[in-house]
């Protein structure tokens, strides 16, 4: 399983950005994050979690939810 | 085109000595040097430098602080202060095409570059940031700054060393006199403290051997041995003489005129006659149309090199004699790299508008070989209508700025 406090966790760490009251069908463009942005949060996934999220699949990730599903999916 | 003077209607600054103008002329007026011990210089051969306090809330004043390095924080900080001072609302310009954005730099994002660089070694491309080179570019501060304020001018990055911030504030008088920009946003940006850049200084007997850090760096000093390393920016809201009337705008000072000059004679080592200094100075008293009586204060490069500081008082005095009162502000800021010559002048609009001279900080016995009017001890006051500052870049890259209030 892969949380979203896990997620919010990665998000505050590597982008210093205050995403506690964050909901998870915030979309990460709302939260300020570009194309760049999104990619350097999927390394980071990557390096701890293990998970390598795909440009393309990147491309049908708009949500934190969507994320989250797609890690949960993956480690599951 | 003309050459007639531009106006500077708004400054802001970030560096060693605070995180704001009036913070920063405090401080020099003070005199205190803002060397100290720096942790992340552990294992170099140099241990001092001279940071911007607080840098972690200063993250929380730009939107997204992971996508910028500290060198175009820095720069997009102190726009940020000088809009505010000039009275610009960058949501509401009358004509962005017309705004500018000249932000020079030494170093660019190299704290991006090394640490990514150190990633992929350690690692391999998978642990390459995405964003390594948005960050890590060098024209990525006047970039990005253009992006945060909506300017649709020309946007680039003047790379002289540490002449970068000075070049880019002469050149938007160009700019402005050639009716290619009404409002330039220029200045310099450097945060370049880290221990390759800082170590291949050293390599180069730069960088000043001196533990103490109250007394490490002293330019013009009979006891220096090299500069201190500093990191932060320096911007200035120019504008033509039409448009600042036209919104009645405050006025800081004047950039009268503007000088650039090379040596052609080594990469690292001044000319031994300081031509290229004089040349640059002299160009910059031309393009004001100025004589060297006119100048009340030279705010020198004065990095507190032994090399530097000699040559470049010798060619102070070959111009203006040895009665003009000079100082370096680099006793209390360290150097400041590409951001130097910006912060500089910010300074001498300070003084001249304060009707006050800086002394140069921590001199305490004039090196002999120096023939000029070092002002040491107190800052004086005097009422002066001109003054000049110089920076000098690796390259033998030279400009001079004439600025008046």
């Amino acid at each position: 399983m892969f949380s979203l406090n896990e997620l919010k966790t990665i998000i505050e760490t590597r982008f210093k950005m205050d995403v506690s009251t964050t909901s998870g069908d915030t979309s990460l463009e709302d939260i300020g994050f570009d194309s760049l942005s999104q990619l350097d949060l999927a390394q980071a996934i990557h390096k701890q979690h293990g998970i390598k999220i795909s440009d393309d699949d990147m491309e049908s990730i708009s949500t934190l939810d969507d994320v989250v599903n797609y890690v949960s999916g993956k480690l599951s | 085109m003309s050459n007639q003077p531009v106006v500077i209607t708004g400054m802001g600054m970030i560096t060693p000595a605070g995180n704001s103008v009036s913070e920063n002329w405090d401080n020099i007026i003070k005199g205190e040097t803002k060397a100290a011990l720096d942790p992340s210089l552990e294992d170099c051969p140099v241990k001092l430098s001279c940071r911007v306090n607080n840098i972690d809330e200063l993250d929380m004043e730009v939107a997204k602080p992971w996508f910028w390095d500290d060198y175009a924080k820095f720069a997009q900080l102190a726009t940020l202060e000088a809009l505010r001072s000039a009275g610009l609302d960058h949501k509401n310009w009358e004509d962005p095409t017309r705004v500018a954005v000249l932000i020079g730099s030494g170093a660019g994002g190299t704290q991006t570059l090394e640490a990514q660089h150190r990633a992929m070694l350690e690692g391999d491309y998978e642990d390459l940031s995405p964003l390594t080179l948005p960050m890590g570019l060098l024209n990525m501060a006047a970039g990005q700054v253009a992006i945060e304020v909506n300017a649709l001018g020309p946007c680039f990055s003047p790379c002289s060393a540490c002449a970068s911030g000075a070049m880019a504030i002469g050149l938007a008088k160009y700019l402005i006199n050639n009716d290619i920009a009404d409002v330039v946003i220029a200045g310099g940006a450097e945060a370049a403290i880290t221990p390759f850049y800082v170590s291949s200084f050293a390599k180069m007997r730069t960088l000043s051997l001196n533990p103490d850090p109250a007394t490490a760096s002293r330019p013009f000093d009979k006891e220096r041995n090299g500069f201190v390393i500093g990191e932060g920016a320096g911007v200035l809201i120019l504008e033509s003489q039409a448009h600042a009337s036209k919104r009645n705008a405050p006025v800081a000072g004047h950039l009268l005129g503007y000088g650039f000059s090379a040596d052609a004679h080594h990469v690292t080592t001044p000319h031994p006659e300081g031509e290229g200094a004089f040349l640059a100075m002299q160009a910059a008293l031309k393009d004001g149309q100025c004589h060297p009586s006119d100048v009340g204060y030279v705010n020198a490069h004065g990095t507190s090199t032994k090399g530097n500081d000699v040559i470049e008082s010798e060619a102070i005095k070959r111009l203006f004699g040895s009665q003009v009162p000079v100082s370096s502000t680099k006793g209390v800021t360290g150097h400041l790299l590409g951001a130097g010559g910006a912060i500089e002048a910010i300074y001498c609009l300070k003084g001249l508008q304060s009707g006050v001279i800086p002394a140069s900080a921590n001199l305490k016995e004039l090196d002999p070989n120096i023939n000029v009017n070092v002002i040491a001890g107190n800052s004086i006051e005097r009422q002066y209508r001109i003054a000049l500052s110089n920076s000098f870049g690796f390259g033998g890259q030279n400009a001079a700025l004439l600025l008046s209030n």
